[in-house]
């Protein structure tokens, strides 16, 4: 009797295709990701009761109002110009603070646009008096 | 005389390790995803040149629409209950970073009393998110 010969088979799994699945998930990754890449000016809110005795030479009033105008101590100040300004009251006086008081009626809008102008002038002491519009 | 045949080559670009390339880069994109996790309310932000990037680790977001609505966490909050919900996320979290998504025609008034809230709950870093103003 004569015995058959087992023929051995070699199991091969198919990795054509492995590529074009990894490439597929890629692009999906890629489309799906969002690289954040949020913005924000920084600051650090006063600790609550906290009341610091500040002289009043040190201070800068900055007010802004319901539509926008910005005032420096008391004198009206165009918004571009602000900047130049808070540098040069800054050469003259390091201690400065600059406390911006703003109409609660004001637009966010205004705050941010002052708040930035006293950042681009470096002012690192920037406070936020109460409006007083509760 | 004999004349060797010449032999001639294949081109063969090895394609072995392609898939190996492929999924290290969906490793680190899948690594790098995040998934936005919250919606926020419609807001567009104000234009500031001096906005630097915040660091994402340990921010909270606190969105204020327009008419001065109130989002934390994809839920309507009243401004009274914020000082509540950021004092919890505060001892979850002690160095939490609170981020004010605020549309830039909100009023003032909702802004102030979102600060005298984060006092209240000592919440004290926070960043006002902008874009970045171009030129």
């Amino acid at each position: 009797m004569e015995l058959r010969k087992r023929i051995q088979r070699e199991a091969e799994i198919p990795t054509a295709s492995m590529a074009d699945i990894a490439f597929l998930l890629i692009i999906f990754f890629m489309v799906s990701t969002v690289f954040s890449n949020e913005m924000g000016l920084q600051i650090i809110l006063p600790e609550k009761g906290g009341v610091v005795k500040v002289k009043s030479k040190n201070i800068a009033k900055v007010y802004i109002d319901k539509d926008g105008s910005v005032r420096i101590n008391g004198e009206p100040v165009r918004l571009g110009d602000i900047a130049n300004l808070a540098r040069q009251m800054l050469a003259e006086n390091d201690k400065l603070i600059f406390s911006i008081k703003t109409n609660p009626d004001a637009k966010y809008d205004y705050l941010i646009r002052v708040f930035d102008q006293l950042r681009l002038a470096n002012a690192e002491r920037i406070s936020f008096a109460p409006s007083g519009g509760k | 005389m004999r004349i060797k045949f010449k032999e001639e080559t294949r081109a063969n670009i090895p394609t072995a390790s392609m898939a190996d390339i492929a999924f290290l880069l969906i490793i680190f994109f899948m690594v790098s995803t995040v998934f936005r996790a919250e919606t926020g309310l419609r807001i567009v932000l104000p234009e500031a040149e001096a906005a630097r990037k915040i660091p994402t680790k340990n921010l909270s977001h606190i969105w204020i629409s327009d008419e001065g609505i109130i989002s934390i966490d994809d839920a309507l909050v009243p401004l009274n209950r914020v000082s509540y919900i950021m004092m919890r996320k505060k001892e979850i979290n002690p160095n939490i970073i609170v981020s004010i998504r605020c549309d830039k025609n909100a009023k003032y008034r909702v802004v102030e009393g979102v600060f005298d809230q984060l006092q209240d709950a000592n919440v004290l870093k926070v960043s006002l998110a902008t874009e970045k103003k171009r030129g």
